[in-house]
């Protein structure tokens, strides 16, 4: 983690008041991602991912209370929700799309409409100007007539397109951060793959950062430099993505890959991960992964392992 | 040998006001031969789940058989189908969705529901249960108080409970956790091999299908794209959308996305490869004349004009 | 996709929401079970020399222009008010589940019959339905009970019909018809025990609305006649002394009757809680 760096993260909690056993759901996570970086955060559901995009971006629910020794964004001090200039810098610096575009997009307003309203509050622009950046969006979105298409309603539109609609909406304010949570859970593979290869050049020619949220790793190998892996709300490991995906070294990350279908050879060789999802309402070993870990040390329950700073960073006493 | 299941020129249309008519399915066959697992295909609109519940008989059919160990069933309309003596030797078992299990009954009775109107003993549902890996303190919980995981066992023993021979399952891990799926597929496959089950698996998701299955059933739009050995397929594949598939599984070399829209299944042309204004391959026989489903020798199956011709004519293809 | 495992519920813990609502429903209970027989005073048994007496310990709500004592009488209309109300809510949440599953499993022809039936039926009010009823039947509780109970019938009807009809294509339906279990078995016994959360709220609060309406139906001479003690008719009686300032003739019976109202809305809520399938 460098001071130039657009996100940064340290020891950030989120809790819900009431956890009968305390437990943080996002437990001291550390992560950072630097200008122009195309970073996945991988875990499964209930590794607190989602949480952290949502808190990112300002949207966190207000039942959770969140902590961080550190949380900025280029620069700006996160920590407290009302920070000054907060709401502001969400559309423009921030773009987010989420996961089932459909319920995202306001059914009864012609899409031209709900990407306009966006572009108009951020590039104060407004009739012909405003129509023809409009346009323009639909064309960088690689939606085809975009001049028909302007006048779309969301009903009449493929799920791929919806989504397309939701990123060229999240780029309107031209951010420095595109935050896409499982954007293509839903959609054929097929679609899948075009709407993903289209961020990734979107990213790349607008220098825009993207956290990318998935649990499928194969997506995470496919697009990003970076991964960070999570594991019931707790940073596990985080590192270029061809290192990490080559040679895992803590063991959640390896059970993972060994999971994966795209990985194995035949049934025999899937290997499900022994054990059950933590359970958040009941006292929790240190390392939470130490319940269903092969590798386990006494250690693990007691001290928490911290992410070693190496170029690669993982948070385990016996790592691979 | 007789195949356990025989599917030929299937067809299901369903009004959609107007007279229109939206073609789920059309013209598809395929057979399974005992202890042979079938996957099929498709992305949304493909008529994959369609198929699985017309070959179960929760649909009623309007074209073509479903030939169940030799006999039609696909005459049996689907409010009869209940008494009929094969109901017992198919089952389901459905998308881990809310709704898979009767969010009112314990796992137990979810379980005894696949028994039917004879309902089971509580040993036999025990038993099944233990074989689907449900232990026996789950057995008295909601569904609301098990993990996705034992859902998913739990219908899983549903299914299994009147020992049917032929399984289908219709997108069983899609909404699991990459860890759990594992050990639902590896559950799976046991099971089917244990009881020398034949298996019907929809899915999204190509490597699952390479996983699990011997043979695989490529769909688009409701027709048959290809058919054959699943490793084969997913190794060499010959239909340009059976390519473009595979391509686009993640993790695989990316390859530019398929173009164009995809044909209306409402009201469709009669006589044009439906795949035509996406196929990078298409020329103008494609937009006239549709492709029938060829044999291409060891049992492969491929509706496409241009299969056969050299590969250097294929490459520059117009568009 | 959350993978999150609830542990069985430890014990049940009271919730005061619940032990209110068992008070009252006892309350209403046992005063409609035993009241007439434990009054102090006969509910019918006119004093005209204690006429419009105020509240005292003898007659702790006072008396009415007859010299009934109130208290007997509110006591004593529970029964009447309780039973007319059970027995119409009992009856449009039966007839109206039938009719509501019947639509909403077979759709078609019979849902569009169905569904115009349960529209005129709201077309009518139920003052204008109640006095048609009264004509054609004669003027007695039993009118009352089934005015009240087809003007609510529609209510429960077309719940139930979008409920059964969301629940049609669920999984766990289609599997009980793969299983070649009938659709009457299906409706009645695998969807229905998910409707009783909602069903029961309705039918609680409902229960207060037809009080009110039997009170209202005899406001206006029908169903109950005097000299029956019934809430309704007491307040009526009552509400020709607020100017003149006999204030207790008609806020006791108003009073009780508010409370009965409310404790089926506690009773509603309690019965929801302990209903719904994630809770249990």
């Amino acid at each position: 983690m460098s001071s130039t760096d657009l996100v940064t993260l340290e020891g950030l909690s989120i809790r819900f008041p009431g956890n009968p056993a305390g437990n943080a759901t996002v437990d001291a996570a550390s992560l950072s991602i630097a200008r122009g970086e195309i970073v996945a955060l991988v875990g499964e559901s209930g590794s607190g991912k989602s949480l952290i995009a949502h808190a990112m971006a300002g949207i966190l629910t207000p039942a959770a209370r969140l902590e961080a020794e550190t949380f900025s964004f280029a620069g700006l001090d996160l920590r407290r929700a009302d920070a000054p200039g907060w709401s502001d810098l969400r559309g423009r610096e921030i773009g987010i799309v989420f996961q089932n575009p459909r319920a995202a997009l306001n059914p009864v307003r012609k899409i031209g409409r709900q990407i306009g309203d966006v572009i108009a509050e951020h590039r104060q622009l407004r009739g012909k100007a405003l129509r023809e950046a409009t346009i323009a969006a639909l064309r960088a979105v690689q939606i085809p007539d975009a001049d028909r298409r302007w006048h779309a309603y969301p009903g009449e539109l493929s799920g791929g397109m919806c989504q397309r609609v939701m990123l060229a909406i999240a780029m309107a304010g031209d951010p420095a951060l595109l935050i896409a949570d499982e954007p293509t859970t839903g959609l054929d593979n097929t679609t899948q793959a075009a709407i993903l290869q289209l961020i990734l050049d979107q990213c790349r020619s607008r220098r825009m950062a993207c956290l990318l949220i998935t649990h499928d790793l194969a997506l995470a190998r496919q697009f990003a430099e970076r991964v960070i892996v999570m594991h019931a709300g707790q940073v596990v490991e985080e590192g270029p993505t061809e290192a990490l995906f080559d040679a895992p070294r803590h063991p959640y990350t390896a059970a993972l890959l060994a999971a994966t279908p795209a990985a194995a050879a035949s049934v025999a060789d899937l290997a499900g991960i022994p054990g059950s999802f933590p359970d958040l309402a009941l006292p929790l070993p240190a390392c939470r992964f130490a319940g269903r870990c092969a590798r386990r040390l006494d250690r693990c329950a007691s001290d928490r392992p911290v992410l070693t700073r190496t170029d690669r960073q993982v948070a385990c006493w016996n790592p691979l | 040998m007789t195949p356990i299941l025989a599917v030929d020129h299937l067809s299901k249309r369903f009004p959609v006001g107007g007279g229109r008519l939206l073609h789920a399915v059309e013209d598809v066959s395929f057979e399974i031969a005992a202890t042979e697992s079938l996957g099929i295909v498709g992305e949304s609109g493909s008529g994959k789940s369609t198929i699985a519940r017309l070959v179960t008989r929760l649909l009623a059919v309007d074209a073509g058989t479903i030939r169940f160990e030799g006999r039609d069933i696909a005459v049996i309309p689907p409010r009869q189908f209940g008494s009929d003596a094969a109901r017992r030797s198919i089952g389901l078992v459905f998308q881990n969705a809310d709704d898979a299990l009767n969010p009112a009954f314990s796992a137990a009775r979810n379980i005894a529901v696949g028994a039917g109107r004879s309902g089971a003993t509580g040993e036999a549902i025990v038993e099944v249960a233990a074989e689907a890996g449900v232990p026996r303190e789950l057995l008295g919980r909601r569904p609301h108080q098990l993990s996705g995981g034992q859902q998913a066992r739990v219908g899983i023993a549903r299914a299994l409970i009147s020992a049917p021979k032929l399984l289908v399952l219709d997108e069983p891990t899609a909404a699991l956790d990459v860890s759990v799926q594992a050990a639902v597929l590896q559950l799976i496959d046991r099971l089917r091999r244990d009881r020398g089950m034949s298996m019907i698996l929809v899915s999204h998701d190509l490597e699952v299908v390479r996983l699990m299955c011997s043979h695989i059933l490529v769909l688009y739009l409701g027709r048959v794209a290809e058919y054959g050995p699943a490793a084969e397929v997913l190794r060499a594949p010959m239909h340009p959308y059976t390519r473009a598939l595979v391509a686009a599984s993640p993790g695989r070399a990316p390859s530019p996305p398929l173009a164009g829209e995809p044909v209306s299944p409402i009201d469709p042309p009669e006589n044009a490869c439906l795949f035509h204004s996406r196929c990078p391959l298409a020329i103008d026989r494609c937009r006239t004349e549709r492709p029938a489903l060829r044999e291409l020798g060891d049992g492969r199956r491929a509706a496409c004009h241009r299969i056969g011709e050299p590969v250097a004519a294929l490459a520059d293809a117009p568009a | 996709m959350v993978e999150r495992v609830t542990s069985p519920p430890a014990g049940r813990r009271v919730n005061p929401r619940t032990a209110g609502a068992a008070a009252i429903g006892l309350l209403l209970v046992l005063g409609a079970a035993l009241g007439p027989v434990l009054v102090p005073f006969d509910p019918v048994g006119t004093d005209t020399s204690a006429s419009l007496n105020p509240p005292s310990w003898v007659h702790w709500f006072g008396t009415d222009q007859l010299g009934r004592d109130i208290f007997s009488r509110a006591i004593a209309a529970t029964q009447i008010d309780l039973l007319t109300a059970v027995l119409a809510v009992a009856a449009s949440l039966l007839i109206g589940s039938l009719l509501g599953a019947l639509a909403g499993w077979r759709g078609g022809w019979v849902d569009a019959v169905v569904s115009r039936v349960l529209d005129t039926i709201m077309a009518f009010p139920l003052f204008v339905l109640a006095v048609g009823i009264a004509a054609a039947l004669g003027n007695s509780v039993f009118s009352v009970v089934l005015a009240t109970a087809v003007v609510n019938l529609p209510f429960y009807a077309r719940q139930v019909r979008a409920e059964v009809n969301r629940r049609r294509n669920a999984g766990y339906v289609e599997a009980a018809r793969l299983a070649g279990i009938g659709p009457v078995t299906i409706v009645a016994a695998h969807i229905m025990p998910n409707l009783l959360p909602p069903l029961m709220v309705q039918s609680s609060l409902n229960m207060g609305w037809a009080i009110l309406n039997a009170a209202g139906l005899s406001f206006i001479g029908l169903g109950i006649r005097p000299p029956q003690p019934e809430w309704g008719i007491m307040v009526a009686d009552g509400a020709s002394y607020i100017i003149s300032g006999e204030w207790w003739v008609f806020t006791f019976p108003g009073l009780i009757l508010m409370l009965a109202v409310l404790g089926f809305a506690f009773v509603g809520d309690a019965l929801r809680d302990r209903l719904d399938p994630r809770r249990a």
